[in-house]
């Protein structure tokens, strides 16, 4: 008979195996000779090279954009899981009443359509003089980047028991401890979900530097990707080289991240099943 | 997207945001001697790298004067920041923009025109420019708003090796529409099309002119589309005919699938309509020999073809107007020109720079470079007026339709007439 955990999981390696083609077809034609008129599909060129990442420093300072936007994520990775996690344990402790108040609120907030604050955050942020540096792109974290990440907090902690809080209030714990010690072990998928999605949302933010930055030493990934694709069609292989190298650092970010903070709870959670 | 960027920016404009008389607050380093221009343009990184190159050259001829040369990528990346920023309180001291897009920042008196400077420059005089890459930069018809980069013009690239093979004797100044058409069905066999070129009014223009049509009803403040009536109308025909009747044009299914400069570079296309710009990647066929000819003209008609030219404008509310404006004239003058035309991506301005050998006699193809300098006289423009974009783009959408066959001619006309006129109404700022 056939395995049935084996079964179980062939869906997902077939939904992998769909998700994997395109990223497959990228490193493979990051490795086709330049120069060449672009072809259909193919498994391997006939001759795989490396010189599309060897002349990429000559298109764009691909190094300084990785370093910049290396930076710029992981502090507003660091900034946004602060901030949506206070803001998420602060609606947790809000009455009933107050709280789905607070939660309609934050989702009204996800309609506001971002063009529409582009002119208002401009004249803002060249207020205080801040145009052309890394402010207003890390300024959104401060606003935890998306109410959605407030969101997975405040459901995730929905999770802690009342009783549990009062105790620790009895015990005299300031909110401060509460959200250290009590809530945010006990929500760490949503602290992963929020790091990787917040990393995946300022890694590929594109419009935020454009329109707030001049100064090319300044500028992030998503821009020297975007001026890539206006190269000739036979430079193709040095954008896909530069989306080789955006791509790579979120990758990685997931699978440490899933290793650090998914394996307990994920594991408790699959032994608990019946 | 833009549309909206469009809105704020009236809306800040009208609440009075844009006096910006105060400093820039980037992160500066000058002391009170020095200036730093910020000069925004949009552009792939071998075009970018050109104007880097300038401003170094300004550099070292202007002490104290620091270019911040901000390329972005695309076009539309450009006219985002530009009505960000405009709006927004500060602007770059100098940006270059197409004359078909240049009109909504000038129809909100958001430009300082540059006839004043340019009048009275030691440096530069108006005579030194193409006359038709001047007019349609001034915006109210008289006074020069924005000084224009370059002069490149819709040509026909064609694969001299094709040709030859084929037996078709290659295009010559003065081709018919008829020369043109036997050529590409000549050309059309094998998989391989005779022509390619994108579906769109700028493309079609030039047909509609040659015909001795109008685009529009007035040029300085149009009201409608003209293109389908009176003499045009056998210019519209014969472009869209290319496709539809003739299918010596690669079929909507095809185009999506290797895009008509792709299949040019492919050798799987005869010729491939373009203007200037497409040289730099050209210039990587290895495989057979290449070269430009002029639009064919209509029969009976006259030579006509389309501007395709940027100019360096100058926000009213810069910071660094003077600095800004020095730059702006030394990019413009015989060296600075000369500079930029090295890419061989722009057709000068300039005619001197134009008919120099840095121009006409690079050690690149195509062999015909005399083509683009000939064709100025012949140039001709669409409007520059505030909504000329959008006009363009609704009627992008029902040209496209038509010359894929998925449209009937006379309901497109109807229907190009429906979407565009509503906008020809709307108000500037």
């Amino acid at each position: 008979m056939i395995n049935r955990g084996w079964l179980r999981q062939l869906p997902a390696v077939l939904v992998a195996a769909v998700m994997v083609v395109p990223l497959l077809l990228m490193v493979v034609g990051s490795l086709r000779p330049a120069g060449q008129p672009p072809q259909g599909l193919e498994i391997l060129p006939a001759e795989p090279t490396l010189d599309a990442y060897r002349r990429l420093p000559d298109f764009i300072p691909v190094l300084t954009y990785l370093v910049n936007s290396t930076v710029v994520a992981t502090a507003a990775v660091m900034i946004t899981v602060l901030v949506a996690s206070w803001a998420g344990f602060g609606i947790r402790l809000l009455p009933r009443q107050a709280r789905r108040a607070a939660i309609v609120v934050s989702l009204l907030l996800m309609l506001v359509p971002v063009t529409a604050v582009w002119t208002t955050r401009f004249a803002l942020f060249r207020s205080v003089g801040v145009i052309d540096t890394w402010v207003p792109l890390l300024a959104p974290a401060l606003a935890a980047t998306s109410p959605f990440f407030v969101l997975v907090y405040a459901w995730s902690f929905t999770g802690i028991a009342d009783n549990q809080l009062a105790a620790a209030r009895l015990e005299g714990a300031s909110a401060w401890r509460m959200w250290w010690a009590l809530a945010m072990p006990q929500a760490k998928p949503a602290t992963l979900a929020v790091a990787v999605l917040a990393f995946t949302a300022h890694w590929a933010n594109f419009i935020d530097p454009l329109l707030y930055l001049d100064s090319q030493s300044l500028y992030t990934l998503p821009i020297g990707l975007r001026t890539l694709q206006l190269l000739n069609p036979t430079d193709f292989p040095l954008l896909l080289a530069g989306a080789v190298i955006a791509t790579l650092p979120p990758v990685l970010v997931f699978l440490l991240a899933q290793r650090r903070l998914l394996d307990d709870p994920l594991r408790r959670l699959r032994e608990a099943r019946p | 997207m833009r549309r909206t960027a469009g809105l704020l920016l009236t809306a800040l404009l009208a609440s009075g945001c844009g006096s910006g008389t105060d400093s820039p607050g980037g992160p500066g380093d000058g002391g009170p001697a020095s200036a730093s221009v910020r000069f925004l343009l949009f552009g792939d990184p071998t075009e970018t790298a050109g104007y880097q190159q300038l401003a170094e050259e300004f550099e070292k001829a202007n002490d104290g004067v620091d270019v911040n040369v901000t390329p972005v990528p695309t076009q539309d990346d450009l006219l985002a920041k530009l009505t960000t920023s405009f709006a927004g309180g500060q602007p770059p001291d100098a940006f270059l923009i197409n004359y078909r897009k240049y009109g909504q920042f000038a129809a909100r008196d958001a430009l300082t025109p540059v006839q004043d400077r340019l009048d009275s420059s030691d440096v530069l005089s108006e005579e030194d420019f193409a006359d038709t890459a001047l007019d349609p930069f001034r915006f109210d018809g008289e006074t020069l708003t924005c000084l224009p980069q370059n002069v490149s013009s819709l040509e026909v690239y064609y694969n001299v090796d094709m040709f030859e093979a084929a037996g078709v004797s290659l295009p010559e100044a003065g081709w018919s529409w008829d020369d043109f058409l036997s050529a590409a069905q000549a050309l059309t066999k094998d998989g391989v099309y005779g022509v390619g070129t994108e579906p769109s009014l700028i493309r079609m223009a030039p047909f509609v002119w040659s015909a001795g049509g109008e685009v529009v009803d007035d040029q300085l403040a149009p009201t409608k589309l003209t293109l389908g009536s009176g003499a045009g109308r056998r210019g519209l025909d014969f472009f869209l005919d290319l496709q539809t009747e003739h299918q010596v044009a690669p079929p909507e299914k095809e185009e999506l699938s290797q895009g008509s400069e792709d299949r040019f570079l492919a050798g799987r296309l005869g010729m491939y309509l373009d203007s200037r710009k497409a040289v730099p990647s050209l210039r990587e066929i290895e495989d057979f020999t290449w070269d430009v000819a002029p639009l064919p003209v209509a029969p009976g008609g006259e030579p006509a073809t389309i501007l395709h030219g940027d100019a360096y404008c100058l926000p009213a509310a810069a910071a660094n107007q003077e600095a800004a404006w020095r730059f702006v004239e030394y990019a413009n003058s015989t060296k600075g020109q000369t500079i930029l035309a090295r890419s061989g991506r722009t057709v000068p301005s300039r005619l001197d720079v134009a008919r120099s050998g840095v121009f006409l006699r690079p050690d690149a193809p195509p062999e015909s470079s005399q083509v683009f300098v000939d064709a100025i006289p012949d140039i001709r423009a669409v409007p520059h007026t505030a909504t000329w974009s959008e006009v363009e783009k609704a009627a992008d959408d029902v040209i496209a339709a038509m010359y894929y066959g998925r449209l009937e001619r006379d309901a497109g006309l109807r229907q190009l007439n429906e979407v565009t006129e509503p906008l020809f109404g709307s108000p500037p700022g």
